[in-house]
């Protein structure tokens, strides 16, 4: 038997009160309750006060007793509940104890005392029967807490305010947040939550050291707690950040009034230490309803808010567009789309020949990538990798591009087919560090034919986000078996001085200038004029979206040897490349001699009569 | 010349399935946007940005509505109907790559065109040709077979 039980033992022992042994002396009695802290009461059916010995006396700031013969309710009234409430019959549970009620659990109550001091008392309530059971009476005992309350108390207020301002912390800011949000949707009312940052405050604690940089705060902190009604919350959440709240709003330009009346509030000069600071503030606003009801995402919306308006320049407010949010998530869908895709194999190339018209051969391939999309069927990559050119999946996509690429100029070189394969490389491909590894692998794996393997297609625009990385990448495989050419050229602001640094081997006229450039003199004059800058700096040039024979001509006419596009042949999917190669003859038409050109009368006209 | 006044999203745009509602609101959205960025706008990478938007965002929404179509079997009761606006959503698509590439050959394409082209096909595509595939869904889910 452990020593509790031995305890307990004894306990039940003298469980029944020993009247042989007090007697029932109410004199004796009277000097046992006068010894003990725990205050007594005993209280009759009525509800009337019988007995209160000293401590409960004391407890209840009744020293002379003034209560005793008096209702319950008579000492009541100087009591509140916990949270501060009048004290009923709920809070001092007698009427219900002298009902029958053995259960009733033990209450917290404070009774105010003098110079508003408060004391804390637990008062637990137990009825007093006879031998039948029945109620004649109730008995309370009451132990003073004080202490322990306010102990609690204040480990409370630390856990929900912060320190150094006083303010709501983040703790008690999004409880608030639960209860305003609640308090929305029940009664249809419109609530702000917005994120405010200082700006400029990590320069005033720089300059002016941590304790000015304290001031501020605490400064900023009762403007921001003068600006706002006394319903709404502001809070400081860490750092230079708070967050408000802002219930009850009418219309969205109410909210606006507030969100202005901060930031000239935050805005206006501050004294600290014989100086006058300046500080802005920077706020980002969500509303509810219109966004989410999840209070941690309206702060996140809220914060992204915040940092738009630092963006556009601070000291201003930007709301939350929900509806931009929804474009932001489809893109970002989007994407994952994409990445999955890869996964999925669901991207196929398809090659387009590039023929020298002069020498009637097919001098080369260009890779171009397609999505074969489940739903949507065969998506053109205009339509996707434009989403995905600042992620870093673009690489991945482009890896794969040049693995599958040269797999199918192995197998054409098999089969007899000696042809240099292009590949279209976006620019965050060309200035990763692992790219020229690649290059360097593959050059390293030798040339098993006569051509150069691979040429690397460049967006003019593209190499000239990182010139430097793009040319010295250029100059060091130009020569090794990898060629450069720079795709669409003309759209970009090319320059002589651009053209002289990228070096790379090849330019690519845009088709759009070449579809154009029959009917468009400006058109043409762009179209002669690469090919004579070509020429002037020894680059070879392809003509690409040749549509038909009067394009051919023409660009044969004015010294464009190689074309690509419809008019020769279309994008071919892989099972069709062999067969066209096989089957591919030169257009005798190709061969005729300019002056037919002439005769026919396409050719000429642009350069000379019907536009001067 | 005039642009076309911003489409206010009301009660003749809405189709009734719901899916297709929040994201034609999101597609008004964002031709209202496209239309007030082009104000007096004609620079390339605002209008690129505009048609890589569009572009985004049809992918996305396109891929929903011939889903619904997939699941309501659209195509074996109503296989014109389900050509007719898989071509239109196709079109759509082409449309805006080759105002693309104008942008990008500088070829100038005045905003008033885009906005022009956007507002049209916007609202015959909705209000006719959505409205018949959401009509077609809706008799599907009310009689669930």
């Amino acid at each position: 038997m452990s020593t509790w039980d031995a305890e307990l033992e004894r306990s039940e022992l003298s469980e029944s009160f020993p009247t042989d042994f007090v007697g029932l002396d109410s004199g004796r009695v009277n000097s046992i309750l006068r010894t003990i802290e725990e205050g007594i009461l005993l209280w009759n059916t009525d509800g009337k006060l019988m007995y209160a010995n000293p401590a409960a006396l004391a407890h209840f700031n009744d020293s002379e007793g003034r209560s005793t013969g008096c209702h319950w309710a008579w000492l009541a009234q100087r009591c509140a509940s916990a949270e501060g409430l009048p004290c009923d019959g709920e809070c001092f549970p007698l009427d219900r104890v002298l009902a029958g009620d053995a259960d009733a659990r033990p209450v917290l109550l404070q009774v105010r005392c003098a110079e508003d001091k408060v004391r804390w008392l637990r008062v637990h309530t137990q009825p007093l029967t006879d031998t039948h059971g029945a109620v004649t009476g109730a008995v309370c005992s009451s132990v003073d807490v004080t202490r322990q309350v306010e102990q609690e108390n204040s480990l409370k207020l630390q856990a929900h305010f912060d320190t150094l301002t006083g303010l709501p912390n983040r703790v008690l800011f999004s409880d608030r947040l639960d209860q305003a949000l609640a308090h929305a949707r029940r009664h249809r009312e419109n609530l702000a939550v917005c994120m405010l940052d200082l700006d400029g405050f990590k320069i005033v604690n720089d300059s002016f050291g941590h304790s000015s940089g304290d001031q501020l705060l605490r400064e900023v902190a009762s403007r921001l707690h003068d600006s706002l009604r006394g319903d709404d919350t502001a809070a400081r959440l860490g750092g230079d950040e708070f967050a408000l709240l802002i219930g009850d709003l009418k219309t969205s330009g109410q909210c606006e009034q507030v969100v202005k009346r901060v930031l000239d509030a935050v805005g206006a000069p501050y004294f600290i230490d014989g100086a006058e600071v300046r500080v802005t503030a920077s706020i980002g606003v969500t509303l509810f309803p219109g966004d989410t009801m999840d209070p941690d995402q309206l702060l996140r919306h809220a914060d992204q808010a915040m940092y738009k308006a630092k963006q556009a320049g601070k000291n201003r407010f930007s709301i939350f567009d929900p509806i931009l949010e929804s474009r932001a998530r489809a893109n970002l869908g989007l994407v994952r789309k994409i990445e999955q895709a890869l996964e999925r194999q669901e991207f196929v190339l398809h090659y387009q020949p590039k023929v020298d018209c002069r020498a009637g051969r097919v001098v080369g391939l260009e890779a171009l990538i397609r999505w074969n999309h489940p739903v949507l069927g065969q998506r053109m990559p205009g339509e996707f990798l434009p989403l995905i050119e600042r992620e870093d999946m673009i690489v991945s996509i482009g890896d794969w591009v040049i693995d599958e690429a040269l797999r199918e100029q192995a197998r054409l070189r098999a089969a007899g087919h000696e042809l240099t394969i292009s590949v279209n490389i976006a620019a965050r491909q060309l200035v990763c560090r692992q790219f020229a590894e690649r290059l360097e692998a593959i050059v390293g794996e030798g040339c098993a034919g006569s051509v150069d393997p691979l040429e690397i297609e460049i967006l003019e625009s593209a190499a000239l986000e990182d010139i430097g990385t793009v040319s010295s990448l250029i100059a060091s495989f130009q020569t090794r078996g990898i060629r450069f050419a720079l795709d669409d050229f003309g759209t970009g602001y090319s320059s002589l001085m651009h053209l002289k640094r990228l070096a790379a081997g090849v330019l690519k006229i845009d088709q759009a200038f070449v579809r154009d450039m029959l009917d468009d003199p400006g058109d043409l004059a762009i179209v002669q004029g690469v090919i004579g800058l070509a020429a002037a700096f020894r680059r070879d040039v392809v003509a690409e979206g040749v549509e038909d024979m009067e394009h051919v001509r023409m660009l044969l006419s004015i010294g464009c040897d190689v074309m690509q596009g419809h008019g020769i042949s279309r994008p071919l999917p892989v099972e069709a490349v062999e067969a066209w190669l096989r089957n591919f003859k030169p257009d005798p038409r190709w061969r005729a001699p300019l002056a037919e050109a002439a005769r026919s009368g396409a050719a000429l006209v642009p350069r000379t009569g019907r536009l001067s | 010349m005039q642009n076309p006044a911003p489409l206010i999203w009301n009660d003749s745009l809405m189709t009734g399935v719901p899916e297709i509602d929040e994201q034609h609101r999101i597609l008004v959205h964002t031709f209202n946007e496209a239309a007030e960025s082009l104000c007096g706008e004609t620079r390339r990478e605002v209008l690129e940005a505009i048609t890589q938007d569009l572009l985004s965002y049809a992918l996305y929404h396109f891929e929903t509505e011939e889903l619904l179509m997939r699941d309501a079997g659209y195509e074996s009761e109503d296989g014109a109907d389900a050509r007719r606006h898989r071509a239109e959503h196709r079109d759509f698509s082409t449309q805006v790559l080759g105002l693309r590439d104008r942008i990008k050959a500088d070829i100038s394409v005045p905003p008033h065109e885009l906005l022009v082209f956007l507002n049209n096909w916007l609202v015959t595509h909705i209000m006719h040709t959505d409205m018949r595939l959401a009509a077609f869904i809706l008799a599907k889910r009310s009689s669930p077979t």
